[in-house]
């Protein structure tokens, strides 16, 4: 090395600062961003709003905390330490949660919020050994019929610490206790008024309004997931889809998005690297969000030795003429599921080309056809179908809620499917987590189907039978 | 003796690393924008203050190759050291736009609908130095990104714009490279917001407020 370009890295170090060491890359959770408000701040619902896509709107996707001293090349070991593929829909989650407690609802209305993600920073502060984050948000309220912008904020965050995770949380907490301390979006109640907007007490708002709220006032003892000692592996995959509400006037899927949070919980815990699970919840799961992932992410990232999960909590349809069955997406119309809906047949198919060695599907859905959508009872997912078992490939297995002419109940006392409930406690307290982080899905099952139907006949004295089709193969499919 | 001297000169580099990160002070000309007559438009200028921009180094390396790039998030340390962009670009926008306009009132938040003419909100992004090394010593090419909304009287949206600025480049020493990283920072950014105003003030002059 010459005396000139020591000195040179010596100015970089200078400019670079005395900054501390930091530690692995992390993602950044909803959990990090949701307010931390009393459960008596909730507020009567004062106005609805349709929440549109946020938008990312940084000039660069990276967020650095890592200045490797000991990388090669001195100084170049910056590190990315955000690597969450979808921050926006962690802001909307936020977002969406911290209104709440305004009296902020989702519903139908002449008011769009919107949002624009401006910043996330993580660098070193000076004159301490300490980090320094900011995350920020500008949000609007335009009135889509007549176009104008009626409210607009920008809302920063910030914290200091010294692990870059722990610091970009306390960034992204006091951003949410911004947004929590301005009461300024209140002021829009007459607006909404004014412009025909109709939500005048909490008796009058649809449940499939609230239906995400309701989660947050149910603890069950399986939300408090459980530490299992696995070993975290890099080709495990999993999507996990969660619809509860739907843009089409479809009744709400209770707590289909609380199981789908929690199972993402679960799959970090079974050694799922945050990176590799796509967590798509409400309008985040379209049918284009399906399509995308089942047949573009997944092929793109799973390998021979992957293992892949599958999960699905909400409503399903059939076409009546084939008898095939569609997961409805957030966008999906029963009444034209052919073209809106996604198939369970171009799922398992989709699924069949993966060159993985384990692929699992469990599906909390209904899978009857009695009575159509007007007649279910409250709290069914009426996907009227009949399950044609024949299309499950041999290297797929399934993991079903329900028999064919059963519809799955929701379990109210515990804020989520039954059949997720069980799925959940089984994996928690049964001993069916290999080191690995795979599960043993034959003795999970076995303690799976016995509660699922014990609890459904209590429940709402009807049959609600767990099937386990393919290749980890359990009895012959009904 | 050799050995003892290039000793010291490590010394006083490393003791400049460590050096708190001397305030940026902005001192933005107004530029003239030379028109014939204000036009008769009350304007509300929306500047957000903290604004969400950002500071970032770029290493020589970056983008070419970006395994050995070095980047470098300095928000954090000039924000605490004192970056008062938000003030400097409020005043600056504030006397341009005076110039074409018979009122402009520089706001933190939306005003509501029926209050101005006109609503402009302005946004600093990224503000980017790229290091480069050269014959002569090390320098870097700042430049920054904007971004322009524009409501009418009813608030709704005529145009919405974004850029980068142009590039300005400043010295830095390896022997002092904090101070004259921030006082090439405050020399070129002040120089960047005085291009910036008058850009922005060419566009709103000759917008068109009732076009929606």
């Amino acid at each position: 090395m010459t005396w000139r370009s020591a000195l040179s890295l010596l100015a970089v170090a200078s400019l670079a600062g005395c900054f501390p060491t930091m530690r692995a890359p992390t993602v950044i959770a909803v959990s990090d961003l949701t307010p931390r408000a009393a459960p008596d701040s909730d507020r009567e619902p004062i106005f609805a709003v349709v929440t549109d896509r946020f938008r990312d709107d940084r000039s660069s996707r990276d967020v650095l905390g890592r200045y490797d001293l000991a990388g090669k090349g001195g100084f170049l070991g910056t590190e990315t330490i955000v690597s969450d593929r979808d921050i926006t829909g962690v802001f909307e989650e936020a977002v969406k949660s911290g209104l709440a407690h305004k009296g902020v609802v989702q519903g139908p209305s002449p008011f769009v919020l919107s949002g624009s993600i401006r910043q996330i920073n993580v660098g070193s502060a000076p004159d301490s050994q300490a980090l320094r984050a900011e995350a920020s948000v500008q949000l609007t309220v335009t009135n889509t019929d007549s176009g104008s912008r009626l409210w607009q904020k920008t809302y920063i965050g910030s914290g200091t610490g010294a692990d870059p995770k722990a610091t970009l949380a306390l960034a992204f907490q006091d951003l949410a206790g911004a947004l929590d301390r301005d009461d300024s979006i209140r002021a829009l109640r007459p607006a909404f008024l004014a412009a025909g907007g109709k939500l005048p007490d909490a008796s009058a708002v649809p449940s499939s309004l609230l239906a995400s709220e309701k989660h947050r006032t149910v603890k069950s003892d399986v939300d408090d997931v459980p530490a299992f000692n696995v070993t975290p592996r890099k080709n495990f995959y999993a999507i996990v889809i969660g619809i509860e509400r739907y843009r089409q006037k479809l009744p709400s899927a209770d707590f289909a998005a609380h199981d789908a949070q929690t199972v993402t919980e679960y799959l970090a815990k079974l050694g799922y690297p945050e990176e590799n699970v796509i967590t798509l919840i409400n309008n985040h799961a379209a049918k284009s969000d399906l399509e995308k992932y089942l047949e573009k992410w997944l092929p793109s990232n799973a390998t021979a030795g992957s293992s892949v999960f599958i999960y699905y909590s909400g409503h399903g349809a059939p076409n009546i003429a084939s008898g095939d069955a569609y997961l409805v997406p957030y966008d999906g119309d029963p009444a034209f599921i052919d073209e809106t809906g996604y198939s369970l047949n171009r799922m398992y198919a989709a699924l069949d080309k993966l060159p993985a060695k384990q692929v699992i599907v469990a599906l909390d859905s209904c899978f009857s056809g009695a009575g159509g959508r007007s007649v279910l009872a409250k709290g069914a997912r009426p996907l009227v179908a009949k399950i044609n078992t024949a299309a499950i490939p041999k290297t797929v297995t399934v993991l079903a809620a329900s028999s064919s002419e059963q519809i799955s109940n929701t379990y109210d006392e515990n804020g989520h499917g039954l059949f997720t409930y069980f799925l959940l406690k089984g994996i928690k307290t049964k001993d069916v987590v290999r080191q690995d982080g795979s599960l043993d899905l034959p003795a999970l099952f076995a303690y799976v189907k016995p509660q699922v139907q014990i609890f459904a006949r209590r429940k709402s004295n009807g049959e609600q039978t767990p099937q386990l089709h393919g290749a980890e193969q359990g009895p012959a499919p009904n | 003796m050799k050995i003892l001297r290039r000793l010291s000169v490590v010394a006083v580099v490393l003791a400049a690393a460590c050096a708190t990160m001397p305030p940026v002070q902005f001192e933005p000309q107004t530029p003239n924008l030379a028109v014939a007559s204000k036009r008769n438009l009350k304007l509300a200028v929306v500047v957000s203050d903290p604004m969400p921009y950002d500071v970032f180094y770029s290493g020589q390396a970056c983008p070419k190759t970006p395994n050995r790039c070095y980047k470098r998030d300095m928000t954090a340390e000039l924000r605490s050291g004192g970056f008062p962009l938000e003030s400097a670009l409020s005043r600056v926008v504030s006397e341009t736009l005076s110039q074409a306009f018979s009122q402009v009132v520089v706001v933190r938040d939306l005003p509501q609908p029926g209050q101005y003419d006109g609503v402009v909100t302005l946004g600093i992004g990224r503000i980017l130095n790229q290091e480069r090394v050269v014959l002569t010593g090390e320098t870097n090419d700042i430049t920054a990104e904007w971004t322009m909304s524009v409501l009418d009287k009813q608030n709704k949206e005529i145009l919405n714009t974004k850029g980068v600025s142009p590039m300005h480049n400043y010295p830095w020493s390896a022997f002092n490279p904090r101070p004259t990283f921030v006082k090439g920072i405050s020399t070129k950014l002040s120089l960047i917001l005085s291009e910036l105003s008058k850009e922005w003030g060419a566009t709103l002059y000759a917008l068109d407020f009732n076009k929606s």
